[in-house]
């Protein structure tokens, strides 16, 4: 074990790190493995596939070790590589880049203003649950091609079934159940579709690739139960914690105010600081040499996101909240082939929101006593966010 | 011939696009982005587009 190794990536004061490397060092060991500090050594290890993601093992430790929703994890494209994972991805990729994204802003913009519609802004509001927390499944159902009475539901699958990140060993029945559920909604909305004729949505398409043989029946299923899970829990802190970082920076808040073309840019540099998954867990899958040191076979190497995001080797005053930020690139979607599918869509989704924010709501103020965000087991998370529109 | 450039500001290194055009792009062995050509023949429009249309950061245009 290193001499540095006082630092542990899910201990709740894990953020009092500053970031980046710590004396020194950009990898540091403990009891939960190694875990990666730096930016540019983050950005190797995300890339370098002798590293493969823990979420099977995860399931595994959790008592989870054989039955559908284990295969499920196994073949699923987070656990594979090279070609098998290319053929997963790819059919996905086009429903999610940013350029896909640009054709369905109208459908963004309408349904945060749908939501908000319902807002009472007399009084503060809690805007996590009445607002971040309703978005994102809104816009798989519409995605997906699922009918919008369904998100609540969607909701509710991706945040029981990912809760195995919370590495709470007693959700293990939650977990297996939600899986349970979100399978036999899959297979219910896909007959419907098929009944009811394709449309050009991505779970339609999906299934014309099954038809014609470009995917089996089990990959349709694997592919759609991917998209599911991952499809709102994230987006909804995440969406919170943008919200709140910046009407906290009021000179910030002014300038996008007055000038929203800085709103892209307004929501990354809020990413960098404020990552959702602050930890990406992987496992070496072979003795690999990093810096020096070895990292053997099987053993966990946790990606602190947050930390390389606040690297000052990499970010100039890491901890300022900068909007003029020149190749502003933090991790939070992970980097290289295993980022994040749906970042080009979540972003959007958090742009709107600030945008709407900003055009109805400049004075809007978060209520601080009545808000809980923190970091927790690695993640960072909205308990509650109480914003006031109209003080 | 169709232009096509890379935003390597940008790029991320997913490696959709070297799936779907191999002899245009490639992940190197470090894991970053290399672009092959900087021209493709007119006729494989349709498949540039979709490369476009799936890269996850918007990295990739023509012209």
């Amino acid at each position: 074990m290193n001499a540095t190794a006082t630092f542990d990536p899910f201990s709740p004061d894990a953020g009092t790190h500053q970031g980046g490397a710590l004396d020194g060092h950009a990898l540091v060991q403990g009891d939960y493995g190694t875990a990666v500090l730096g930016y540019d050594l983050a950005s190797k290890v995300l890339r370098d596939k002798r590293f493969q993601n823990s979420a099977l093992r995860l399931m595994e430790e959790f008592g989870i070790t054989a039955g559908p929703v284990h295969d499920f994890r196994a073949r699923s494209i987070i656990m594979l590589e090279g070609d098998p994972h290319l053929r997963l991805r790819v059919p996905l990729a086009r429903f999610m880049s940013p350029v896909t994204v640009r054709n369905t802003r109208d459908v963004l913009r309408w349904i945060v203003e749908s939501i908000n519609a319902d807002l009472d802004d007399s009084a503060p509001v809690d805007f996590y649950r009445g607002v971040a927390q309703r978005i994102p499944s809104l816009v798989y159902c519409h995605l997906a091609g699922a009918p919008a009475s369904d998100a609540p539901q969607v909701q509710s699958l991706s945040e029981r079934t990912l809760s195995l990140l919370t590495r709470d060993r007693s959700l293990t029945p939650v977990i297996v159940e939600a899986y349970d559920e979100l399978f036999a909604y899959l297979a219910g909305l896909i007959a419907r579709k098929r009944a009811e004729g394709l449309g050009d949505d991505m779970l339609s398409y999906l299934i014309s690739l099954g038809d014609e043989g470009k995917l089996t029946e089990q990959e349709v299923l694997t592919e759609a139960t991917s998209m599911l899970e991952a499809s709102s829990v994230n987006t909804a802190h995440q969406v919170g914690l943008v919200v709140w970082t910046l009407l906290r920076d009021r000179e910030a808040w002014q300038r996008i105010v007055a000038d929203p073309e800085l709103i892209p840019a307004a929501v990354v540099e809020s990413l960098r600081l404020f990552p959702r998954t602050g930890v990406v867990s992987k496992i070496a899958v072979e003795d690999v040499e990093l810096e020096g040191t070895v990292i053997p076979e099987g053993s966990d190497v946790h990606v602190a996101v947050w930390s390389a995001n606040r690297d000052p080797e990499r970010f100039e005053r890491p901890e300022e909240f900068d909007l003029d930020r020149e190749r502003n690139q933090p991790l939070t979607f992970s980097t290289g082939s295993h980022n994040c599918l749906g970042q080009g869509l979540a972003k959007a989704e958090m742009e709107e929101v600030v945008r709407h924010l900003a055009e109805h709501y400049p004075d809007a103020r978060v209520v601080e006593d009545a808000t809980r965000i923190g970091q927790a087991g690695g993640r960072w998370l909205v308990d509650r966010l109480t914003i006031h529109l109209k003080p | 011939m169709i232009k096509v450039t890379v935003d390597f500001d940008r790029c991320d290194a997913n490696g959709t696009c070297a799936a779907l055009m191999p002899d245009v792009f490639r992940i190197g062995d470090e894991g970053l982005l290399e672009q092959l050509t900087t021209e493709v023949d007119p006729g494989r429009e349709a498949e540039l587009e979709e490369v476009i249309m799936c890269c996850p950061v918007g990295a990739i245009a023509r012209g």
